[in-house]
């Protein structure tokens, strides 16, 4: 069973991926209602997953400073990091 | 990896066109030993680099310049 931290990740790089699919076919097709009802759907998903996510384990952007009393930014472990084996 | 703003990070306002300014613009942003090679350099480090904080700046000031190759500014500079 995978952690939450693992979960939300998760969840956020599905998103991330079906909406630059998306965006791609949004990019020359700007009326099609259906694509755009997925974006939003996706859109919607991934900022609900997104803050969850920042609310919990820290920024995923620079953006995402909310008024702690440190840079969180820089703390590791990176993605590219060895994480403990879950 | 990059996000993109339509936004300009600062104001451009070519008043006249230079193609010798140009070249040496584009030789800067993209040559041999160019913005962008440099960049490239400072995200590998990056994977190397034992300090949590030089990791975070190695990423944010090499991810400057694929922002302006990929930002509005880019087109300006082609047309100095």
């Amino acid at each position: 069973m995978a952690d939450e931290r693992t979960v939300l990740l998760n969840r956020i790089q599905v998103c991330d991926f079906a909406l630059n699919d998306a965006a791609l076919y949004l990019d020359i097709n700007p009326d099609d209602q259906t694509a755009l009802e997925y974006f939003k759907k996706y859109s919607a998903m991934r900022n609900e997953a997104a803050n969850m996510f920042v609310a919990k384990y820290g920024p995923l952007t620079r953006a995402d400073y909310s008024g702690e009393g440190s840079w969180k930014w820089v703390d590791g472990p990176w993605p590219w990091q060895k994480q403990e084996e879950k | 990896m990059w996000s993109y703003s339509k936004k300009l990070q600062y104001p451009v306002n070519i008043k006249h066109t230079d193609p010798r300014m140009a070249g040496v613009i584009m030789t800067q942003l993209g040559g041999p030993d160019g913005e962008t090679g440099a960049a490239m350099r400072y995200l590998s480090q990056r994977y190397a680099c034992p300090f949590d904080k030089v990791t975070g700046v190695l990423t944010d000031v090499g991810s400057e310049v694929p922002k302006l190759h990929i930002g509005p500014e880019f087109p300006f500079i082609m047309r100095v």
